[in-house]
């Protein structure tokens, strides 16, 4: 391992650095543990690895026993390249360690907070967030994100800020660059990955805990499996998804997917093509409807759905049991079908003005469910 | 009347939205003029204002009846004011004090001629060095400690600041000086 | 005639007229300010080290002594954990008194013990590596989540359940 003294306070290490020429029969299998990394397009028709880590205030001793705690190696045959890289205690973007005698003040505002009223988010608003919520930024402006986080306490209780000489700071920065024509399979546990282009590869990925954060997501065989970890796509086209308690779970636009869903919470920007949504007790935004999406299903159980009226001419088919319909914020409440023997009735039933084009069908087969609807459309009817 | 101050207090103290919004009944006329002392705009003091209450609710563990609800969380208000000021980069402060023995000078008579509003429009007319730290001494009747404070500067520069300022106000007040000028 | 113009500015002075809507605004002001929850970590021996990784979300008990030793802190992990568990087995009776939809409390079975099964993976890191305030959280996460869900699951179940209002129309 090459051990660099930077010109500057810091220390850098040189963890992986390697490529390897690919062609269209290869495929990629990316394993990670407790590790960071950012996925890029490559256009040299190679796989490229580069992983370092930087250290500013870190003791050799520290910096020694992180680095043996490490580990990233690649190999290469029957033209399957292979990258474990793992980790055995956390390595996020950055790793801080404060020094504060008396202890830490956390300020945990940062999670955020759910507001009561639901508001329909515009797809370019959904897709902000997504882009917003970049832990890049935040890794480029640290003293300012320390302190909105943090603050050291003294010994009578009061609070005051972090400067630089109590911290020290541990930048992780691995890349790869991977081409446009090889599948990827990616297993990833407690780590984050983070897709910084569009993707047409076909992706196998199964990852627990940690995050997956990606630009749009273009193929029909994409399989992707999220457990127990935070998600945010920008676009989704194609493919299987696995949504197991994903928490605060962004989509800026679906079409033509899959959807298998339970125990997560889902924001949906836009509903496009040809879009099937299985689940049990999540909880959906519908925020709004591409302007001919065709038809959406969803077949759901114990399921919250906050659903937004499509703008244009669109047909709604509601069936199932037992299910509760609140309009305008809680202000009306219907209840459908309240007998649950397991039979489904058709509960709701919106015919398409048949004069305008139709943008689309919509399905719900939906029993012991909650559907919040809101439309401005049917306020102007109401009042 | 200061029992229930305490009783909305506690409430606030627990976050309630309820005992919050009538302690800013009770005071937002008070505060908002206070703001208006110091910023021009109806809209920027009027934020001025409500920033000030919603600091003081947040930190409202922090106030202790060593001095009124009132006076603290006009403290409050008039620092939210001062900071929408300094914002627009404006020198509120000239650090440059002689270094000479700065005699307190306590008297502040004036011809009994010279009313209110004529002192509030010479007060207008200060620079703005001045006219800060002779509006929190003499409008809102804080001592020199309290200004430094408020102003995170060296006493000693307040009350050169203030000796300045009542200078240029006697100028600007003087009887014989505006009858000279007509 | 003199006189000290301090005085003049003593009495009461007459009120700025605000703008209207200044109340309405006020109050929209109020209720968008996020709750406030403030933990504070008080760490071990006399140097403290806290080694803090980003990608957690910060969901800590609120303890409260100065300077503590590390079982002192093991203790209170303990306690907490002490009091999540009896919380959680409260929620799961009362959960499973209000339903009669048996694959529901079937499900959450399921889902629980794969929650529990994980608890235990993080206990055992935990065990190793005390130090961790990363692990520490997952711990804590972990245990927010199982009372959560069975705790929003009622919610739901009693939303369902809830008889007519004045504006209820079945369809």
């Amino acid at each position: 391992m090459l051990i660099i003294s930077a010109a500057t306070y810091g220390q850098r290490h040189q963890v992986l650095r390697e490529s390897i020429a690919v062609n269209k029969n290869s495929s990629i299998v990316l394993n990670f543990e407790n590790i960071y990394v950012a996925l890029e397009e490559s256009t040299d028709g190679k796989i490229h690895f580069d992983y370092r880590l930087e250290f500013e205030g870190y003791s050799k001793k520290q910096i020694k026993s992180t680095l043996d705690g490490l580990k990233a190696e690649v190999t290469n045959a029957n033209n399957i390249v292979n990258l474990d890289a793992k980790s055995h205690s956390q390595i996020a973007f950055q790793s801080f360690t404060l020094v504060s005698e008396h202890g830490l003040y956390i300020d945990d505002d940062f999670i955020g907070s759910k507001s009561d009223t639901v508001i329909r988010k515009s797809k370019d608003s959904l897709l902000q967030q997504i882009r917003k919520n970049n832990r890049l930024l935040w890794s480029k402006n640290s003293p300012q994100y320390i302190n909105g986080r943090f603050k050291k306490i003294d010994k009578d209780g009061n609070l005051s800020n972090i400067r630089k000489g109590d911290v020290d700071i541990m930048r992780s920065v691995f890349v790869i660059r991977v081409p446009p024509f090889v599948s990827l399979n990616i297993n990833a546990k407690n780590s984050g990955i983070h897709f910084l282009n569009n993707l047409q590869n076909e992706l196998s990925i199964a990852i627990r805990k940690g995050t997956l954060k990606t630009k749009a997501l273009f193929n029909n065989y994409n399989v992707i499996r999220i457990d127990d970890a935070s998600f945010e796509a920008e676009g989704i086209y194609g493919g299987h998804y696995d949504f197991k308690n994903v928490k605060n779970g962004k989509i800026g636009s679906i079409e033509q997917a899959k959807i298998d869903s339970e125990f997560s919470e889902i924001e949906i920007g836009e509903m496009g093509k040809n879009t099937v949504i299985t689940d049990f007790n999540s909880e959906y935004w519908f925020y709004n409807w591409s302007d001919f999406f065709d038809r959406f299903n969803l077949y759901s159980e114990y399921s919250k759905i906050h659903f937004f009226y499509p703008e244009r001419n669109h047909s709604l088919k509601v069936i199932g049991n037992n299910t509760k319909n609140f309009l305008g914020n809680g202000d009306f409440q219907i209840s459908m079908q309240p007998t649950s023997k397991g039979e489904k009735y058709t509960m709701m039933i919106k015919e398409p003005n048949s004069e305008e084009t139709l943008s689309g069908r919509i399905y719900f087969d939906i029993i012991h469910g909650i559907i919040y609807s809101h439309s401005d459309y049917i306020k102007k009817i109401n009042h | 009347m200061p029992n229930q101050i305490h009783t909305l207090i506690e409430s606030c103290k627990k976050g309630n939205q309820l005992a919050q919004m009538q302690v800013y009944d009770q005071y937002a006329k008070a505060m908002f003029t206070v703001a208006c002392r110091y910023l021009d705009d109806i809209e920027e003091a009027k934020d001025a204002m409500q920033e000030g209450f919603l600091k003081a609710f947040i930190h409202i563990d922090k106030y202790e009846p060593t001095a009124t609800f009132g006076a603290w969380l006009k403290r409050i208000v008039i620092n939210q004011a001062l900071d929408t000021l300094k914002k627009r980069k404006l020198e509120l402060v000239d650090d440059t004090v002689d270094n000479l023995q700065v005699i307190d000078d306590d008297n502040w008579q004036f011809d009994s001629t010279i009313t209110k509003a004529d002192i509030l429009l010479a007060v207008e007319s200060l620079k703005d060095k001045y006219k800060v730290v002779v509006k929190l001494y003499l409008i809102e009747g804080y001592d020199h400690e309290e200004i430094s404070e408020i102003l995170n500067i060296p006493v000693k520069t307040s009350r050169t600041q203030l000796r300045r300022g009542k200078q240029k106000l006697r100028e600007l007040l003087n009887p014989h000086y505006n009858e000279a000028r007509y | 005639m003199k006189q000290d113009i301090r005085d003049l500015f003593k009495e009461e002075e007459t009120f700025q007229a605000l703008p209207n809507n200044h109340r309405e605004e006020f109050l929209t002001k109020l209720q968008s300010q996020p709750k406030r929850k403030s933990h504070v970590f008080y760490w071990i021996g006399a140097v403290a080290v806290a080694v803090v990784v980003l990608v957690l979300g910060f969901n800590l008990a609120n303890t409260a002594a100065t300077t503590q030793n590390t079982s002192s802190v093991l203790a209170q992990i303990e306690a907490v954990e002490a009091k999540y568990l009896k919380d959680i087995e409260k929620e799961w009776q009362s959960f499973v008194a209000l339903t009669e939809d048996e694959r529901l409390v079937e499900r959450f079975k399921v889902r629980l013990n794969e929650l529990d099964k994980d608890y235990q993976e993080i206990s055992s890191q935990f065990n190793q590596d005390s130090n961790n305030i990363a692990v520490i959280e997952s711990l804590v996460e972990n245990l927010q989540t199982r009372l959560k869900l069975l705790k929003d699951i009622q919610e739901h179940i009693k939303i369902l359940n809830q008889n007519n209002e004045q504006n209820e129309k079945s369809i």
